[in-house]
């Protein structure tokens, strides 16, 4: 599976969830995931999944602009070395992609054909999410960069982690009458279940009667304005809050800003401020409310536990987050803060009036009949292309398996 | 003198573990200090790559990872492959990593050929190049016991692989401490090229803990601080578990306050377990490795195992400790703290040998022993500094 995210974590997130469902259903399959990701060393990944990961382009992630360490012609380079290699020696006899098709169309196109020249029998796959972005910029983007034609040419299947119903991509999109058939609606993407009794820490020395409103910034990289906004309301109400918050700002966030940040919410009451969290969904599950940037992963959690939420997306091209909040918010099943819009006011008045709970307020209920199911059709959609046609090796990996118990062998310091 | 676009390339083996990865870090940190134009790249295996901060111009790739099980025995650490097969990835993906990244400058840590050989074909597409690199070895103080090492060495070829490929040795270990150019037996064409660099710690650390960072992690603060460190964590839960026995003998008089700081490795259930029993005690148990240093600084006692870095920082911060060695599979703790234990660097017990008792006994007379000075016994600690140089210079 290979993964490329460009500022925020999200796509690696969710191959990491996903290997490990599959993991869990076809227990001697062996996934390796490739990824550009700084920080997935953070991630544990699931027993029967290892990780590649390549070097940055462009800026470092998780750092300030101009540390990149490697020239980028060099890097791409790399880059392209390893996602080959890795195909070769691995030998998959499926690939998932999950990025997005529009960015650096030359580097995937590369590593695209070497797939299909080395491994014929290799299945591959495009992963994208509910929504890609506004029609308006995708659809000309798309014809520009050929993306549909190479989607086309080299992809057996594309994989939609979302709802026909809620966003037909195929059609939004225009895709071609060839790809459009490629085209799988997986349905969302449930969160794992967190239990009840899990209740983080520093919750648990917090205030468990004042209801918990949770704000999260994705990765962080440009989750400064959202959160900054979100503690100047804070501190114009000045203690009088009634409920808890909790901001995880992200790893990305530059440390600067964060540390500023930071600062600030230590210096308020009720509020407990990460960077990073493991615990994330055991924040969410325990919520009232859910600020986001509207973010594919935080939207499948929102839907999971169905978590009044408000999304507060971000003005960048293409525009997925704004698309994914004006969908929803259409069908009211979460409040949004537009970018022109967003003030320590407007935020204030959403948080109050969703906690305040008015039969008018946008629920998650709502989505109901919406399926989240994704892991299991993506788990139906590997047994058919992929599982079948390798007996043999499948047989050859149980027989090798590795000694048992060996995953503690005692740290080499 | 090696100019703007110059590369460095650091294979840093580490399986389980960030040990190795920590001191590489430590040296590549350094480098960009004396040359801010040279961009570093590393290899990492450990799953929890690259966990710490990584210094300016450098990134990291993270190739499949193999585990040691035993002294020579390798596994994969998650994919339901053979070693082999995974070792065939590795080998394809570091020959790749040379020819693209194309190094002038390599640092290849504590295995001269890489695990099974792994190298071998990578030193020598470096070896035919015209402009070949210069190739350095770095060598941790304290690599095991004598005997096992040259045996291993002698089986797998690393001799052949260190005389042959290595343009210059870094021993990041001082020989008064322990001579390991001789008890390795090196070969007189091995060790005209080894140099002892001192030990390396850790550059531009961050900051001591401050008042308003324990009043956080304690309700009611004492006067002492005590912290408890297993490095990586895998198997520090059993001196953890007998620490916790300690401070529950002496409460509720607990002269100081305790950070528990179990590490990334170790297994979530045995983390659970031990935040459990520290309940009610004044322990803080996190698992927060990052910070390890800030703690470390700021303690009046550290209590820990005897890797390689943590050792370094007790040394380095001049603290008081009392430090538990891994009995195995290496041997490489209980050497380093049997010499450093007799220079009186810090008190050494068994994990074996630590009684309830004992162990509360020994935690407060530690605490009322004056602070360790300027003693002569502490070896040179410029070690990455010296590293750097060395490094730098090899590439000319």
């Amino acid at each position: 599976m290979c993964c490329y995210d460009q500022r925020g974590l999200g796509r690696t997130a969710r191959t990491l969830d996903i290997a490990s469902a599959l993991t869990a259903r076809f227990s001697d399959c062996a996934i390796l995931i490739l990824t550009n990701l700084s920080i997935v060393g953070r991630f544990r990944a699931p027993q029967g999944v290892d990780v590649v990961r390549m070097p940055s382009i462009g800026p470092a992630t998780g750092s300030e602009a101009g540390r990149t360490s490697i020239d980028r012609e060099r890097a791409l380079q790399i880059r392209r070395m390893l996602a080959e290699r890795t195909v070769e020696t691995f030998k998959p006899d499926l690939v998932v992609i999950d990025r997005d098709p529009a960015h650096l169309p030359a580097e995937m196109q590369t590593v695209l054909k070497s797939v299909r020249d080395k491994l014929p029998k290799a299945r591959v796959v495009w992963a994208l999410p509910d929504m890609v972005g506004s029609p308006r910029v995708v659809g000309p983007r798309w014809s520009a960069e050929g993306v549909c034609q190479t989607l086309d040419r080299y992809c057996d299947e594309v994989w939609i982690y979302g709802v026909r119903g809620v966003f037909d991509q195929a059609r939004e999109y225009e895709f071609p009458a060839g790809l459009a058939e490629k085209v799988h609606y997986t349905g969302y993407l449930r969160s794992p279940s967190v239990p009840p009794h899990r209740v983080p820490n520093d919750l648990l020395r917090a205030h468990p009667d004042r209801p918990l409103v949770l704000v999260t910034a994705g990765g962080g990289a440009s989750g400064y304005p959202l959160i900054s906004n979100y503690l100047d309301f804070l501190e114009r109400v000045n203690g009088d809050a009634t409920f808890q918050s909790v901001v995880i700002s992200g790893p990305m966030m530059p440390a600067r800003w964060n540390a500023a940040l930071a600062e600030r919410a230590r210096r308020l009451p009720h509020v407990i401020f990460h960077r990073f969290s493991k615990q994330v969904l055991q924040y969410m599950r325990h919520s009232q409310l859910a600020i986001s940037r509207g973010g594919y992963n935080t939207l499948c959690a929102n839907l999971t536990y169905r978590k009044p939420a408000i999304l507060v997306p971000d003005e960048e091209p293409p525009h997925e987050h704004l698309v994914r909040a004006d969908v929803f918010g259409r069908l009211r099943w979460c409040g949004l803060v537009r970018p022109g819009e967003l003030s320590p006011t407007s935020l204030g008045d959403s948080v109050l009036s969703s906690l305040a709970g008015g039969s008018d307020q946008p629920r998650p209920e709502r989505a109901e009949r919406v399926s989240l199911d994704g892991l299991d059709h993506i788990g139906e959609r590997v047994r058919k292309l992929a599982v079948r046609r390798r007996p043999a090796r499948n047989g050859a990996i149980q027989n090798v398996h590795p000694v048992e118990g060996g995953r503690h062998p005692g740290l080499e310091v | 003198m090696v100019g703007s676009g110059s590369r460095l390339l650091i294979y840093s083996q580490d399986g389980f573990g960030l040990g190795h990865l920590r001191r590489n870090l430590n040296i590549a940190y350094r480098v960009w200090r004396s040359q801010p134009d040279v961009s570093v790249l590393v290899v990492a295996d450990s799953p929890a790559a690259p966990f710490f901060a990584l210094p300016p111009r450098c990134d990291f790739v993270k190739i499949p990872t193999l585990v040691k099980v035993d002294s020579g025995v390798w596994c994969s650490d998650r994919l339901s492959l053979d070693h082999r097969e995974v070792l065939s990835i590795r080998t394809r993906l570091l020959e790749g990593l040379v020819e693209s990244y194309r190094p002038n400058l390599v640092l290849v840590d504590h295995m001269p050929h890489g695990i099974f050989g792994e190298l071998t074909s990578s030193l020598r597409i470096m070896r035919r190049r015209r402009q070949r690199p210069r190739i350095m070895l770095g060598l941790r103080d304290i690599l095991g016991a004598p005997a096992e090492i040259c045996r291993r060495w002698r089986l797998e070829g690393a001799y052949e692989a260190a005389e042959q490929y290595y343009d210059g040795v870094c021993v990041y270990g001082c020989a008064d401490v322990f001579d390991l150019v001789r008890e390795y037996e090196f070969p007189a064409s091995i060790a005209a090229k080894a140099s002892y660099c001192g030990y390396v710690s850790r550059e531009q650390a961050p900051p001591a803990l401050e008042e308003a960072d324990l009043a956080r992690m304690f309700s009611q603060r004492h006067d002492g601080l005590v912290v408890v460190t297993g490095g990586g964590g895998a198997d520090a839960s059993f001196f953890m578990d007998k620490f916790i026995d300690a401070v529950r003998l002496m409460f509720p008089r607990v002269p100081f306050d305790a950070v528990l700081s179990t590490g990334p490795f170790m297994h979530p259930e045995q983390h659970m377990l031990l935040r459990k029993k520290a309940k009610g005690l004044p322990i803080h148990v996190t698992r927060q490795g990052q910070d390890n240093i800030r703690m470390l600084r700021r303690a009046d006692l550290v209590i820990s195992m005897a890797g390689y870095n943590t050792i370094s920082e007790i040394l380095r911060y001049r603290k008081r400790a009392i430090v538990v060695p891994r009995s195995g599979p290496s041997a490489e703790q209980t050497i380093r703290t049997r010499i450093m234990g007799e220079r009186g660097l810090f008190t050494v017990v068994g994990a074996r040998e630590l009684t309830t008792e004992g162990f509360a006994a020994l935690i407060r007379r530690k605490l009322d022993e004056p602070e360790p000075g300027d003693r002569a016994a502490i070896p040179d600690m410029e070690g990455a500094a010296n590293a750097a140089e060395r490094l730098l210079a090899a590439a000319g």
